[in-house]
């Protein structure tokens, strides 16, 4: 019975041991830690920073309603120059195609435009850097959830009317207009004067860059002055919560139909779910995701690798000493436990700095960018059990070594 | 065995050491045979190579005998496991060492203490306990030293209290004053006599004749063999 009790004193005991001999070796113990450091930094940060940004993008798409879908003449994936230049011959997505869907699909709910250019917009001597000037129909404010801060948003009328006008961003009314209302002024974006109906509430910034630097046109103006391009859109958003598939299906028939394909001619545009979207998404971090991990692995490796020399190094130095404890009646299991839990404080100390350094960079980055960061407790209890695992695993040979040394030689050992 | 009226410790019959070393066969020890009475006082004497240390090892159970018995305190230990060993080592057997073998960065208290961790007893009355160890080598003063700080007679001082410390049934000393002066190694065998004089049974492992006349019993080894074993005083 007595030799299975767990002995607390000899827990102690090593305990002393390990934290005695780490101080005693204090640079020693920080450079060999410095591998555990890195990868649990890297792997924590990871593992927080692509939540955090999972999180951002699923609400993002909560907010378009998660069965909207996009109809583009560029696919948001090319793999090839060839397919490039093939796509580059398809027909633009016109103002048309949006209008002739609205009108002829049943299962299809709203529809919305989106065509973008890159503008200066001046006010009375001001003048804005390049900005984005976003063609858009009055749905797309419902669509993209845009909240009205002054004014309203681009109307019906002013697209059917070709008006010029147009709702500005939180970073152009912040830069044109100083201490006045900018509702009624005119602003001139890319030569043509535009009358401000409204402002747009702050966005905020994404990976750096502001999402406030814009100015909405209605499509037709739009069109008028800035010509029509490749990036045109139709966002499609499908009757109910359900299914896009019906709504797909109609568009699909329309846009073969309107393009004049033949039965056997594949699709000269793309229709790109939120799904396909998110899978994109996922698929892209979950690369970056396996690489870093990989990176991550490889110096937890390197820093288990070096936590095992150090012992076994550790452990020729204080062979006499392991000599000693036998003869006083160390079991096997003792000395075998006082190295396994050197190492294993080793590795715990280095878990526990990659942690705290992994928190405060994941600080650092959400602030930059403007993702949410999302360090739970859980992830740091992994990263710190992580190390420990690691501690274990190559802290198990070096201390197997000791707990076999014969006791002769090490006390004779000098 | 009805012939000892005291209690049998050490009890060697007809024990082998035999080493291989490459194609060479090297007889340690040749047919031993050995009894250690509780409460003796036996010094082995013979010059190097004559088998005393290994002949202490395996008392000590840091080796095992290659042919033959020993029984310590009527068991069989060549059947014993490892764990089981150590328990002996800890419980039943203190070391004092030549070169005293303390550990350096511990102070001599906690040095004293160590065996009673490993015997799993409760830091309350460790303490205590290596106290009055240390007492008895008359070092109580110097507990919170570490041996850096103390002669080599304190040193092997602490090591005698280590020894004692979990009263074991024997003490083994390998040439416990190979390492000091003259009247140093004598304070250090009235340390054992006295110790001796409370009960303990020391078994005492030295070259040196003048060291051996302190002991009651003196075993003569030549190449292996016991050749000779005289009782020089009175119990």
């Amino acid at each position: 019975m007595r030799f299975f009790r767990v002995n607390v004193g000899v827990i102690i005991e090593n305990i002393k041991i390990a934290v005695s001999s780490l101080i005693a070796n204090k640079t020693r113990s920080v450079l060999t830690t410095l591998g555990i450091i890195i990868g649990i930094t890297t792997i924590i940060s990871l593992i927080s920073m692509i939540n955090g940004l999972n999180e951002y993008v699923a609400s993002l798409l909560s907010s378009f309603g998660s069965n909207t879908f996009n109809v583009m003449k560029i696919p948001p994936m090319v793999r090839s120059g060839e397919e490039w230049r093939r796509v580059q011959r398809r027909p633009d997505i016109e103002i048309e195609d949006a209008q002739a869907i609205e009108e002829n699909c049943p299962s299809v709910e709203f529809v919305s435009m989106r065509v973008y250019t890159q503008k200066k917009a001046k006010y009375e001597g001001e003048e804005t850097d390049y900005i984005f000037v976003v063609g858009v129909n009055e749905a797309f404010q419902n669509m993209e959830n845009l909240l009205i801060k002054q004014g309203r948003f681009i109307s019906q009328e002013d697209v059917d009317h070709s008006r010029l006008v147009c709702v500005i961003g939180y970073d152009i009314e912040d830069a044109l207009f100083v201490e006045r209302s900018p509702i009624g002024e005119r602003i001139k974006v890319g030569g043509y004067p535009l009358r401000v109906v409204g402002t747009i509430d702050k966005l905020g910034s994404i990976f750096g860059q502001s999402r406030d630097n814009i100015v909405f046109v209605p499509v037709t103006t739009f069109r008028k002055m800035f010509g029509w391009n490749s990036f045109a859109m139709v966002i499609v958003k499908p009757m109910g919560n359900g299914s896009p598939v019906p709504a797909i299906d109609e568009v699909r028939m329309l846009m073969r139909q309107r393009h004049q394909l033949r039965a056997d001619d594949e699709d000269d545009f793309t229709i790109q779910t939120q799904k396909a979207m998110l899978g994109l998404f996922q698929s892209l971090t979950g690369a970056i995701f396996a690489a870093m991990i990989g990176v991550g692995g490889i110096s937890l490796i390197v820093g288990g690798v070096g936590i095992m020399n150090v012992m076994l190094v550790s452990i020729t130095e204080r062979t006499r000493e392991i000599g000693i404890r036998k003869a006083i009646g160390a079991k096997r299991s003792d000395i075998l436990g006082q190295f396994l839990y050197e190492s294993a404080i080793l590795s715990v100390i280095g878990g526990a700095f990659g942690v705290g350094l992994a928190s405060i960079l994941v600080k650092v980055v959400s602030n930059f960018t403007g993702l949410p960061s999302s360090l739970s407790i859980w992830v740091m209890v992994l990263g710190v059990g992580f190390s420990v695992v690691v501690g274990l695993v190559f802290g198990i040979y070096p201390a197997n070594k000791a707990a076999k040394m014969d006791p002769i030689y090490a006390l004779r050992f000098e | 065995m009805s012939d000892h009226n005291k209690r049998e410790i050490i009890h060697l019959e007809n024990v082998f050491k035999i080493y291989n070393i490459g194609h060479i066969r090297v007889e340690a020890l040749k047919a031993i045979n050995m009894v250690v009475d509780e409460g003796e006082y036996v010094a082995i004497m013979g010059p190097s190579g004559s088998g005393k240390s290994t002949m202490m090892n395996i008392i000590g159970c840091l080796d095992r005998p290659t042919e033959g018995e020993y029984y310590f305190e009527g068991e069989r230990v060549g059947g014993l496991s490892d764990d089981k060993l150590a328990y002996i080592r800890n419980k039943k057997v203190g070391f004092v060492f030549q070169t005293f073998n303390l550990l350096p960065r511990r102070n001599a208290i906690s040095n004293v203490e160590l065996p009673l961790v490993y015997a799993g007893v409760p830091a309350e009355d460790r303490k205590r306990r290596a106290m009055e160890a240390l007492s008895k080598v008359d070092l109580v003063d110097r507990a919170k030293h570490n041996p850096s700080e103390m002669s080599g007679g304190e040193r092997q001082r602490v090591a005698i209290a280590r020894a004692i410390v979990n009263e074991p049934a024997i003490i083994l000393a390998d040439e416990p004053t190979g390492n000091l002066d003259t009247r140093t190694g004598n304070e250090i065998m009235d340390v054992f006599r006295s110790i001796n004089e409370e009960g303990n049974t020391i078994l005492m492992v030295t070259h040196d004749p003048d060291i051996a006349r302190h002991a009651r019993r003196i075993i003569q080894l030549r190449d292996g063999e016991i050749v000779s074993d005289k009782i020089t005083g009175k119990k």
